[in-house]
């Protein structure tokens, strides 16, 4: 290379290097932690320093955000594309990050220390990359990168049972999903010869192609993703892994990896040759439609609230898979994964601390105990509602919006995939409400006995933090009756900048 | 002020959150009460202000805020308005919320755990108000949703032996309604327009006043060929544009004939569970039984007359054509209600069973009269829901007063109560006499008018009013011999102990009773009190059905 290309590419990578900040600064993160971590064990300043990097990042997103409202940017020789999209995802991603730390912090039983932190920025760091990577490699990279973080994450800590029991059925799905994962993007690339997502010559080659040898091709992709959300057909790992880990790594994997693979398909749909189109939307409607029943069904008989938890999230998978059927649908599934993110993360906690103050993740053992936890039940009672779709919680306002696109998809290209995935999408909402309201049932109906003296309220242990479980609750109950119009809006706009 | 009405309840609760928990746990009913005391004020204060003509046609007074503006991409846009009003059909029943909530309240004076029982209660109360109020379908369902989960808990919480499975049931059944409901909403959403709001987006008018019909007419017009583009429709759930055949997109799902049919199966079902109609009642009987005295009054008194009243409000504007097509139909699940309810009454052994299964006749009555599409089925219908409500309501009072005494509903238990408890037979005579239609109580008057208005009206066969009539017979039946069993002839009861328990009334009780018997005549002896805000409304509504369905079937 002449002097001349070395100081165009140097002015380039300068040019191009802000919009790295966010990952940058997570990058600085871990080395940061590396490095004090070889001379210092106290747990609380790797906390704060995972905290520092996840606000670092959040603000420069948010800095970056009047910048990309002007348009996309496709930096580092078309690797990575850095639009609105990316700053939302990067931005509900830090929010995932700051909320799994806060989640880990205030659980008592959870062992802490470097490791755990260096793990955590890890696996963000991966998913951070996903959202934005236009190239297969730097996708694949994300995806490891976030599930060997991941793997670790459901073993930690050292020496529990059940924790590396989970791990290493984790890391067995985890690998076969990332084999026929890798498998497809090789079918992708011997079909069309590049790697790149966006590529005008991928549009050109898809017309002269077999068109059933492409859709193959998306198929594996699709379901090496697949294991990523938690849908169908890799969904087998998520009761026995949310059970063995710890809540707080199986509210990360139930809320961020799912935002971060989410908006990576949603950007898949919205890159595919029209012609591949119809039928990848076709995939996708028949996975959530599987995905929804298997979840909801599942999740019916489950008598442990891990387990419940997790049969819900493959779930509400389902649903948020109906959210990726087309790119005009990028704003309410973004507005669903924001809100997913609050309720998901807050019912983990609000469980968790119940069980931990009752002793037992089982329900049977919590019959009746909604008047010692009055702040929890009533807290379990809302973000339960927001997971079922009630009004007047934002996860009503998501669903409408969420049913009244897939119907206006239907009526405008008359498939008849979208209407069975609509009708299943309410059928699942109804088998939904039993699970759900099962609980609060069980803890509000046995203390109120006709007739009979209540169980003698014990004297609550103050030691509820309530950070994560107000903000939810007040996210929830807000953007159900306000703002989730313009809030839609917003991020479809954004979307559709970046693409 | 509709809104302060609908909403005065939620600020009250949240002084709940304020006050010291020593001191909610008994202040909670007062506040409850307080805030019951205050609506009725405003409701009354509302009804006789100098700006109302409480007999004038339409709307007496509307409050419309803009709220949602939905982006549906390249399909224009959603526009939702928080839009509540008040005109002759929903006046009383929300005057009958008020009165019941009062009384309910009072009746749970002694209940456990207070605090939580009237937050419930308070946030019930906002649902109620708001679900008669609202005008946007919209809005309509989301009070009509948040109706739920209070009464859920309400039922659950309070209630007898089965009441866990007693409020799944009523959750799940009224819950499958819903669904069906959001799914023709979000059909229906997509086929109806705002006409001046579209104008204003296409830029044709600059505010809302300056639109003039010219306009609107031109925009209907390009509606009829389908020339207007999507992006530019602004789609409603508004009352007064639902109810507009022009406004609806021709090549919409819901414009076409074999498609309204679901439309209307779809509402209709949640309507149907809730007012119930014979085969969706199954949870009527459980919830009511199981659900404690002041729930149960709730339950039957108000809960089922949103069902009636959506029908009215909503329905039969929205899908005129189907009804008119259905109308037979429809007539005929009424008689099956009347009828199956009047049997099982009949062969009832508890109590408040058999009053459970007497309120699915009498909303098979209200059914009837709606069906009919006359004006005297129409006004009998809503006079009903009124008549019902305290009628109903005393019954529940009244079988929760002998299961406060003997914790027993069991009719065969008792024998000649009148020996033991004179005021306490008085008042169920005068209950179960105004409940079978005796003339002088109101429920003769709502009787009446449903039957006068089943006969005259053509879409119903003779034979139908007939088999009404043996309905009437059969309640009156079953009170009478509840009636004979359980209180005439010399005192016997099935236990020795129950015989010192079976006290007469209280003082207490007895003024919580009067006012209902008192209301229970008077409006027998004065229907027009409420007649003459009602039928100005129905009038109205019948000639916008009669004109909207002869748009559709042209």
């Amino acid at each position: 290379m002449s002097a001349l290309e070395w100081f165009a590419l140097f002015h380039n990578i300068k040019r191009e290097l802000p919009f790295l900040f966010p990952h940058l600064i997570l990058c600085l993160g871990i080395a940061l932690n590396i490095i004090v971590g070889a001379f210092y064990k106290n747990s609380a300043i790797f906390y704060y320093g995972a905290l520092a990097s996840a606000f670092g990042s959040l603000t420069s997103y948010l800095l970056l955000l009047p910048t990309l409202g002007n348009g996309a940017f496709s930096i580092f020789f078309n690797s990575l594309v850095i639009g609105g999209y990316t700053a939302i995802g990067g931005i509900l991603l830090n929010i995932g990050l700051v909320t799994t730390l806060l989640f880990i912090q205030k659980s008592n039983f959870y062992p802490r220390n470097q490791e755990l932190y260096l793990l955590l920025l890890g696996a963000f760091l991966g998913l951070h990359l996903l959202i934005c990577a236009n190239q297969w490699i730097l996708v694949f990279v994300g995806t490891e990168l976030s599930a060997i973080s991941s793997y670790c994450l459901v073993a930690y800590p050292k020496g529990k049972k059940t924790a590396a029991e989970a791990a290493v059925k984790y890391v067995i799905y985890g690998s076969v999903a990332a084999g026929v994962f890798i498998y497809g993007i090789s079918l992708l690339f011997a079909f069309t010869g590049n790697l790149y997502l966006v590529n005008q010559k991928q549009t050109w080659l898809v017309s002269s192609l077999p068109s059933m040898a492409l859709i193959g091709a998306y198929s594996f992709i699709l379901a090496g993703l697949s294991f990523k959300i938690g849908a169908f057909p890799f969904h087998f790992w998520i009761a026995d892994v949310y059970t063995g880990a710890f809540s707080a790594t199986a509210a990360y994997l139930a809320t961020s990896v799912k935002i971060a693979a989410l908006i990576f398909i949603m950007r898949l749909v919205a890159s595919l040759p029209d012609a591949l189109q119809s039928s990848v939307q076709n995939i996708l409607a028949i996975l959530a439609i599987i995905t929804l029943l298997v979840g909801n069904i599942g999740a019916l008989g489950q008598k442990n609230y891990k387990k419940l938890l997790a049969y819900s999230s493959i779930g509400q998978s389902g649903f948020l898979l109906l959210g990726t059927l087309a790119p005009s649908l990028a704003g309410v599934l973004l507005f669903y994964l924001g809100i997913y993110l609050f309720m998901q993360n807050g019912a983990f906690y609000a469980c968790t601390l119940l069980a931990e103050k009752i002793g037992s993740e089982y329900f049977r053992d919590w019959e009746g105990k909604a008047l010692q936890f009055p702040i929890l039940s009533i807290a379990l009672i809302i973000l339960f509602a927001g997971l079922i779709g009630l009004p007047p919680t934002a996860g009503f306002s998501a669903k409408f919006n969420l049913f009244t696109q897939v119907y206006i998809l239907h009526q405008q290209n008359s498939s008849s995939y979208f209407l069975v995935a609509l009708a299943i999408g309410i059928l699942a909402t109804l088998i939904s409400l039993y699970y759900y309201l099962k609980v609060p049932a069980i803890m509000l109906f046995n203390c109120m006995a006709f007739g009979k003296k209540a169980t003698p309220e014990i004297p609550q242990s103050p030691s509820i933090s309530t950070e994560i479980l107000s903000f939810s609750i007040l996210i929830t109950l807000l953007l159900g009756i306000y703002g989730f119009d313009k809030l839609i809006f917003i991020f479809q706009q954004n979307f559709e900048i970046g693409y | 002020m509709l809104s302060l009405l609908i909403f005065l309840p939620l600020l009250s609760l949240t002084t709940f959150a304020v006050l010291p928990s020593s001191l909610r746990n008994s202040l909670s009913k007062y506040i409850a009460i307080g805030t019951v005391s205050l609506q009725t004020l405003l409701l009354i204060f509302l009804a006789t202000s100098p700006s109302i003509s409480l007999s004038s046609q339409g709307f007496y007074t509307l409050e419309k805020t803009e709220w949602l503006l939905i982006n549906l991409g390249g399909n224009g846009y959603l526009k939702i308005n928080y839009l509540v009003g008040i005109d002759g059909l929903n006046l009383w029943l929300v005057a009958l919320s008020l009165f019941l909530l009062f009384f309910a309240s009072l009746a749970s004076w002694h209940i456990e755990r207070s605090h939580l029982y009237f937050a419930l209660l308070l946030v019930f109360d906002t649902a109620l108000i708001g679900c008669f109020l609202a005008l946007d379908f919209f809005l309509f369902f989301l009070f009509y949703e948040l109706l739920l989960l209070p009464m859920f808990f309400l039922i659950g919480g309070w209630g007898g032996e089965k009441r866990t499975y007693a409020a799944i049931k009523f959750f799940i059944f009224t819950i499958i309604g819903s669904l069906s409901m959001l799914v023709a909403i979000i059909a229906l959403q997509a086929a109806v327009i705002d006409p001046i709001a579209t104008v204003l987006k296409m830029g044709l008018a600059s505010s809302p006043e300056t639109v003039s019909h010219n306009l609107i007419d031109e925009i209907w017009q390009l509606l009829a060929k389908n020339k207007l583009s999507h992006p530019e429709m602004v789609h409603t759930l508004e009352y007064f544009h639902l109810i507009e055949p022009k406004n609806y997109i021709a090549q919409a799902y819901f414009s076409l004939p074999s498609i309204r049919v679901w439309g209307f199966l779809g509402i209709g079902l949640a309507f149907a569970i809730k007012l119930p109609i014979v085969p969706f009642h199954t949870w009527l009987p459980d919830a009511h039984v199981q659900a404690a005295t002041p729930i149960s009054v709730l339950l039957a008194g108000i809960l089922l007359k949103v069902g009636g009243y959506g029908l009215l409000r909503w329905l039969l504007p929205i899908f005129p054509d189907v009804f008119i097509e259905l109308q037979t139909t429809l007539a005929i699940l009424a008689i099956i209600s009347i009828l199956y309810g009047a049997f099982n009454a009949l062969a009832q052994k508890d109590l408040k069973r058999m009053i459970a299964y007497s309120s699915i006749s009498h909303m098979g009555l209200v059914l009837l009269g709606i069906a009919s599409a006359t004006p005297q089925g129409f006004n009998g219908a809503v006079f009903e829901f009124v008549a019902h409500g305290f009628i109903s309501a005393l019954l529940f009072l009244l079988a929760g007063v002998l299961y406060n005494r003997v914790h027993s509903y069991n009719m065969s238990s008792f024998q000649g109560l009148w020996n033991k408890q004179p005021y306490y037979t008085f008042f169920i005579m005068l209950a179960f006499f105004a409940a079978l239609g005796l003339p002088g109580f109101c429920g003769f008057i709502a009787e009446f008018l449903i039957l006068a208005g089943a006969l005259s009206s053509p879409a119903l066969p003779l034979p139908l009013t007939i088999l009404t009539v043996l309905g009437i017979i059969i309640i009156a039946g079953y009170f009478l011999k509840c009636l004979q069993t359980m209180f005439l002839g010399h005192f016997w009861s099935e236990k020795k102990e129950w015989e010192e328990k079976l006290s007469d009334l209280t003082f207490f009780e007895i003024s919580q009773f009067y006012p209902f018997a008192i209301l229970i005549v008077f409006l027998g002896l004065f229907p027009s009190t409420l007649l003459s805000s009602i039928s100005p409304a129905m009038q109205n509504l019948l000639v916008d059905l009669e004109k909207a369905a002869q748009f559709w079937f042209h």
